[in-house]
Parts: C-alpha cells; structure tokens; sequence
C-alpha cells in the first residue's frame, strides 16, 4: 500500500473516532436530556440519575440487563449501535475516571438481545440491582 | 561561575537603582487584584452567540419550529428565561431547529414554565419532527409542569439552545 494511501486511511480512520463521542452526545441530548436532564441528575423520585449509578450498576450482568431493557432504550429509536455509544459516552461523562475505566462498554450486539425484552417491574428491579452492585 | 554572579549583581543593582519597596508593592497588588478580579469581569460564559434573525416574540422565530405552546418572551420572560413567579419544568422536550442565518441545525430544548395559570399570550403550535404522544420523549404535546416539582400550572415555554447538530461528513 502505498504511504499517502495509508496516511489518508490512519487520518480517516481518526476522524471517524474523534467523531463518535461528538455524535453520542448530540444522541444523548436528542432522546435521554429530556428527561435525564443536561447534567444526568434526573428528577428525584421520579427520573433516575445516571451520575455514579449507571456505571455501578453497568458492573455486573444484572445490572447490564436492567440497563438495556428500560422504556427508554426498548422505546428508543436509536439503532442498537447508537445507543450502545450512547451508553458508553453516558458512562464516561456522568462516572468518575476510575469508574469509567472499569467498565466494560456495552457492545451494540448486547443491546440487540436486550432491548428486545422491556422490563415490566421496572421500580422493583431497579432497587434490587442497585442493592446487588454496592 | 563568576560571570554568572556579576551579572546578576548588575542586574539586581540596576533594579534597585530604577525601583522603590514601595512600588515593588504597589505592583504586586494591582497583579493580585487585577488577578482576582478577572473572573468578576462580566463576560458571556454561557452558550456561544448565535447568529440570528426574527422576533422572538412571533412563532416564526426559527428557534420555535417544534414548540407547542405560549411564548415566555410574550408573557414577562424572555426566550430563553421564565416570567417571574414561574419556574423552569426540569423534563423537556428536545427538537432540532434550522437557524436560516448561518445554515445550522441546532438542538434546543423547549422548557415549560411553571408555577402560574396559562398565560394566554402568543400561543404557538409548530410541530416540525413532532412524534405521536406515544413516543414521549419525541411528542410535543406534554405539559411537562404535571409530575414536576413546580406547581402544576402550565404558563409558557421557553427555547434554549443546547447544541449544534454536527454536519455529517
């Protein structure tokens, strides 16, 4: 391959990855703000806050599944892949770095195979998920 | 060694000849004040200015191309600010708008002020990306005072610009 091919494709290849935290957070702003709020505090009693809990609780598998099956990624019409960056970006920016670090991103595979069950009993599950991931 | 001596030598005499305590002083706290003080400076730190045209206070305005609603600049407040008395709903509804003076869209957030009966002024009702109340976090048809911590009175809407939709390359 010749160098300023190659050169090209590596410059391609690092817009595309600039750009993704850029989109996800346009997506965020478009489908979750409304509710969540700029600041991911959500609304007491009544909004869930993302700031700290999203990432305890994107720790274990339960927590994961909770996650995915919510009114708000089952209903969403984001793509499995838009949310996945979504929930990603949502991580990073509402956890601290140390939080953020160790977890696992969600892949848009698991989102497909999630999203497709909504959760009925979401207040009761929410609390049980949360009582497993302190 | 030496030379690196004598001439800090010169230098510190230079400066002692040309320089008072008391100016040395006198200087240091205009730095520090002038330092402190900085940050009081009124500048915008909000959002960026936006280039625009229209009358905020008609349902033309570009900013309203999904409200559904009365217009807080009609009814005491202003675009972006509730009327006295009101107070902010914290769940909106979030839409994109086309800002015809510089070619963007833009993400604005249209926030339900709460707190008093209906204003009745400038009442608005453009649906553009409009979803059925079914997809709620795309309807614009919610009163979002319900269920908030403001009172339930609706009065007005207002429109704040919170992004920039990025061009697609």
């Amino acid at each position: 391959m010749r160098p300023v091919l190659l050169m090209a494709l590596m410059l391609l290849g690092a817009l595309a990855l600039a750009d993704s935290p850029t989109r996800a957070k346009q997506h965020y702003q478009l489908h979750c703000m409304g509710c969540h709020g700029e600041d991911g505090a959500g609304l007491e009693g009544q909004v869930p806050s993302l700031r700290g809990t999203l990432s305890r609780i994107s720790q274990g598998e339960l927590g994961r599944d909770y996650v995915l099956r919510v009114p708000g990624v089952t209903q969403s019409s984001l793509s499995s892949e838009e949310l996945a960056a979504v929930l990603n970006w949502a991580i990073r920016e509402f956890s601290d770095a140390e939080a953020a670090e160790t977890t696992r991103p969600f892949t848009a595979t698991e989102v497909a195979t999630a999203r497709t069950r909504p959760l009925l009993e979401i207040g009761p599950t929410r609390a049980r998920v949360l009582s497993e991931a302190r | 060694m030496q030379q690196f001596d004598s001439l800090v030598e010169r230098l510190s005499r230079s400066l002692a000849k040309t320089t008072s305590r008391r100016s040395v002083i006198r200087k240091l706290g205009v730095l520090l004040v002038g330092t402190a003080s900085l940050p009081l400076l009124p500048v915008a730190r909000g959002q960026a200015v936006v280039k625009e045209e229209g009358d905020p206070a008609t349902c033309e305005y570009w900013r309203y191309c999904a409200i559904d609603g009365f217009l807080c600049a009609c009814c005491g407040g202003s675009v972006t600010t509730c009327p006295p008395g009101t107070e902010p709903a914290p769940v909106t509804w979030v839409g994109t708008c086309r800002n015809a003076s510089d070619g963007n869209d833009y993400i604005v957030s249209y926030n339900d002020c709460c707190g008093k009966s209906s204003c009745g002024r400038c009442l608005c009702n453009r649906n553009e990306g409009d979803r059925p109340i079914y997809r709620p976090q795309q309807a614009n048809d919610l009163n979002w005072c319900i269920g908030s911590k403001a009172n339930i009175p609706y009065h007005c809407t207002v429109s704040r610009i919170v992004g920039v939709v990025e061009k697609k390359r």
